[in-house]
């Protein structure tokens, strides 16, 4: 085998496992969030383990990347899609990390009976759960095509976002024993709108690799 | 614009080495030179101050122009044109005579006999090349008794010698240790103050460290010239990309 056969393997791997990544951290993200609507405790803690295993797989990747650096000294597509890999896994360990943190609310409203059924919060994940699933099919395939129309997802969750936030103050306004649930309601709706945050990112790392432009989405 | 280059076909007997050459080198700026071996970049290199003179069967048709002035035009002096646009080679080749003999070499050649003139001049090659420190001891001991690294830099002190406007390089560190590299590249970019340098490479990291602007060849064609950072970055011609990413070469 060649040196670049070689080195075009090791890409190929690279990019493997932020694909891996981002399937396990969007595993993390529905099931926190199915956690916390279905107030099931089991699933809420197997987030929270698993965590190690998108931590572990992070830094696999970042070691990867210094090593093909090293190794390799690579340039021009090559150079942009290790930076872009090493870029992406950092941004979707974050993501794993505020799908922990919903799932932890989860655990501490476990038995209590929510002051209103959760509507909007669900389908803020649903549209993560898409900028998520899209950007990693489009990464596969080194595609670029439809990356604004996919970010432009994270305006409805900004303005969604928004609307929680005014909601919950009525609440609050409304009768104080809300408050404890309104801030944890407020905290899960900021983390699934930064999660919509880390996945603009990585559009604009995919987005660097294949055409080496950089853009910004957010 | 220091060097115009403009159209150049190259031939050795009836092979074309190069075809249709179109680039320019600013005054002050490092110009490398990439391609894989037998592309035409040390052809072309020499062209530029018309060593291919030297091998029986060249010819050219195009323009080269130094300052506006074709440097093919008939009433060129070339003995003038190889002073103004000196050459440091892959190997250091050093005369097998004194540090300060090969220094002073250039200089006496083109007239200089005055002893007092011949060691300032010595003295700021050898200052230039950043070797002074290193030699001023030995500057009556031979040439042959110095490292490699610092034989090249005495091999560009020589050149500077004679006062050039153009530095030309071919592969200068190619047979030099990590250590030896880096003090030359440093020269190189110290050296742009004042001269224009034209360096040719295998060494893509280095065309990447030291020059402001880079040109791809292959098969006797220009396949790309642009701004350093674009070429090892964006290029935009696959058979750069492929060439500098190890696809091919």
């Amino acid at each position: 085998m060649t040196t670049r056969q070689k080195f075009e393997e090791e890409l190929e791997e690279l990019q493997e496992a932020v694909f891996r990544l981002g399937i396990l951290m969007e595993g993390q993200l529905e099931n926190a969030l199915r956690s916390l609507l279905k107030q099931d405790a089991d699933m809420a803690s197997a987030v929270l383990q698993k965590d190690d295993e998108l931590d572990q797989l992070t830094e696999d990747i970042e070691n990867k990347c210094i090593h093909l650096v090293a190794t390799q000294q690579p340039l021009a597509t090559d150079l942009r899609m290790i930076f872009a890999a090493n870029h992406m896994a950092i941004d979707l360990e974050r993501m794993g990390d505020y799908s922990c943190k919903i799932a932890k609310v989860a655990l501490v409203l476990q038995g209590e009976v929510y002051m209103k059924k959760l509507v909007d919060i669900p389908r803020m994940g649903e549209i993560a759960l898409m900028m998520i699933d899209k950007t990693l099919n489009l990464y596969m395939k080194k595609d670029v095509t439809n990356l604004s129309d996919i970010a432009a997802a994270d305006d409805e969750l900004d303005a969604l976002h928004h609307q929680i936030l005014r909601e919950l103050f009525t609440y609050i306004a409304e009768d104080q024993r809300n408050i404890k649930q309104a801030i944890h309601f407020m905290f899960i709706s900021q983390h699934i709108e930064r999660i919509g945050d880390h996945a603009t990112n990585i559009m604009e790392w995919l987005h660097y690799y294949v055409t080496g432009e950089r853009v910004t989405f957010n | 614009m220091k060097i115009e280059v403009k159209e150049l076909d190259m031939y050795y007997g009836d092979f074309q080495a190069l075809q249709k050459i179109n680039l320019q080198v600013e005054s002050n700026s490092i110009m490398a030179f990439i391609g894989p071996s037998g592309c035409g970049k040390s052809t072309f290199l020499k062209t530029l101050n018309r060593m291919n003179d030297l091998i029986p069967g060249s010819r050219i048709n195009g323009e080269v122009r130094i300052d506006g002035e074709n440097i093919y035009e008939g009433d060129v002096d070339v003995i003038d044109l190889r002073r103004r646009v000196g050459m440091v080679f892959q190997k250091p080749n050093p005369f097998p005579m004194t540090v300060f003999d090969n220094i002073a070499y250039g200089p006496r050649i083109h007239g200089e006999r005055k002893k007092e003139a011949l060691e300032q001049i010595v003295i700021e090659s050898l200052e230039q090349a950043a070797l002074f420190e290193e030699v001023k001891d030995r500057l009556h001991k031979s040439a042959l008794s110095l490292s490699g690294g610092q034989q090249q830099r005495l091999c560009i002190a020589r050149v500077l010698a004679v006062k050039p406007e153009i530095v030309l390089m071919d592969e200068p560190t190619s047979a030099l240790d990590p250590i030896s590299t880096g003090r030359i590249e440093e020269l190189i970019t110290e050296l742009k103050e004042r001269y224009t340098i034209v360096i040719v490479t295998h060494n893509m990291q280095q065309a990447g460290r030291v020059s402001d602007r880079t040109a791809f060849f292959l098969m006797g064609d220009l396949i790309e010239e642009g701004d350093t950072d674009t070429i090892f970055h964006t290029p935009k011609n696959p058979k750069t990309e492929d060439y500098i990413t190890g696809r091919f070469g």
